[in-house]
């Protein structure tokens, strides 16, 4: 990772021949950084409009497992794309890899402390510069969710497979057993299949253990483990945990079928 | 052939030569290798194919010098961690279809912990997330029948009406 500048987080490499950042205890006025601030901003609009061949590295870089060959050829292509960054790129010498962590590093910084780039603008207003080389926050946030998406697409070209018919039952029952109820019931309302596995004797065990902290009374009450594990019963006949569960963590709206923006209350059971 | 290397067979009529402590990770090749003794015969696996026993084998490669996993305890009241080792994660970082295969490989072969790695890898995806996102990353079909839509809902509707009968005050949440 580069090192970053404790004054605005720029990677430190980057900006080899400019002056020594200044310390942010110093008691220099604002008007004596503006200058440092102008050379740098024209160089920041010109990283915004190249980060897509980066992005390109990094898609390559993430994503090819054991395909060197394409990714290679995309990095052989972003770095000359990159060229037009401008004069004062040490960036150039490194790989598009290192340009790509930076620009993620970047991105980082952006998304922790937005006011550095009011601080930027009004700057900029103030010697009454160009605007037009200084990106708005809005502008960056536009873009940065612009390349969240591009990753999302690319996420989803990864070849996919229906563990539920890949696996057997008992292995199934395994990997539920790691599961928050809630995602139980979740997977349960998926396909057909996996509601058939879920709702089956052998999974019994399962959905107890994973309400159990919902409906269970409390260890020091209970004596025996079969006191622990005991399902409430009504009227004679032990609660359909599912159901208990969809009642619980059921986030679609039983009228509209929208998206609810929370579940259920988890304290609904103590309350009642 | 020497004492301590032993022979593999996959599906695909390969050959693995590998040490005795690696191959003993598997406790169906150990049983296996106890029953038959000293054998020059390579052992055939016919649910494995070469690439699957090969990222096996360096789990067990990685991991022969592991203790003897603990018989599982009682601790089935606490929840389960899905937490992995580093060198597991970055090993298990393979494309679903490796991933499966993997798991099934372990389930057949009986490598106890390499199968505990890859079903809480899959448990770690599923996590959290709404029954259109795990459609979406596993490519799993939404098969239901508008009339079993329904019923689901109808289910939770049911409930609905009876929550307070479904559970008894003295029936608390511990958390």
């Amino acid at each position: 990772m580069p090192v970053t500048s404790p004054l605005r987080g720029e990677p430190r490499s980057q900006k080899l021949h400019e002056p020594p950042p200044f310390p942010a205890s110093s008691p220099l006025s604002w008007a004596s950084l503006l200058p440092l601030t102008r050379s740098r901003s024209p160089r920041r609009a010109g990283m915004a409009t190249s980060t897509r061949p980066s992005r390109k590295a990094a898609k390559a870089v993430n994503y090819a497992y054991g395909d060197p060959l394409s990714s290679d050829e995309e990095r052989g292509g972003a770095a000359p794309a990159s060229s037009d960054e401008g004069d004062d790129d040490d960036g150039e010498t490194y790989g598009s890899k290192a340009k790509v962590r930076a620009s993620m590093a970047r991105k980082k910084r952006r998304a922790a402390a937005p006011d550095s780039d009011d601080d930027l603008l009004t700057s900029s207003d103030d010697w009454g510069g160009d605007n037009s080389t200084v990106l708005t926050p809005r502008q960056y946030t536009k873009s940065s969710s612009a390349r969240d998406d591009e990753y999302e697409d690319v996420d989803y070209e990864i070849p996919r497979v229906d563990f539920s018919k890949r696996l057997p039952v008992e292995t199934l029952c395994h990997i539920f057993s790691y599961l928050h109820a809630g995602t139980l019931y979740n997977l349960s309302v998926t396909s057909r299949r996996l509601r058939t596995i879920l709702k089956s004797k052998t999974l019994q065990p399962v959905w107890r253990r994973a309400m159990r902290p919902y409906t269970g009374v409390p260890p020091s009450v209970t004596k025996t483990p079969d006191e622990y594990w005991a399902v409430p019963k009504v009227g004679g006949n032990d609660v359909d945990l599912i159901q208990l569960a969809g009642i619980l963590f059921n986030r679609e709206c039983a009228f509209c079928g929208k998206l609810a923006g929370q579940r259920a209350d988890r304290h609904l059971l103590r309350n009642l | 052939m020497s004492a301590n290397k032993v022979k593999l067979s996959t599906s695909d009529q390969e050959e693995f030569d590998v040490e005795r402590d690696v191959a003993n990770r598997s406790v169906l090749i150990k049983n296996m290798l106890e029953d038959l003794g000293d054998s020059d015969q390579a052992i055939p696996l016919p649910n494995v194919s070469a690439n699957v026993l090969k990222k096996v084998l360096e789990w067990c490669e990685h991991h022969k010098k592991d203790p003897e996993p603990i018989a599982e305890d009682l601790d089935d009241n606490r929840r389960k961690t899905t937490e992995i080792s580093d060198w597991d994660a970055k090993f298990i970082q393979v494309d679903q279809e490796m991933l499966f295969e993997i798991i099934l490989a372990a389930n057949y072969l009986d490598i106890k912990p390499l199968l505990d790695v890859g079903c809480k890898t899959v448990a770690n995806m599923i996590k959290g997330k709404q029954p259109e996102e795990i459609r979406k990353l596993f490519n799993i079909v939404n098969d239901f029948t508008p009339e079993e839509e329904a019923q689901i809902k109808k289910e939770n509707e049911w409930a609905e009406d009876r929550v307070r009968l479904l559970v008894p005050p003295s029936c608390t949440a511990t958390r």
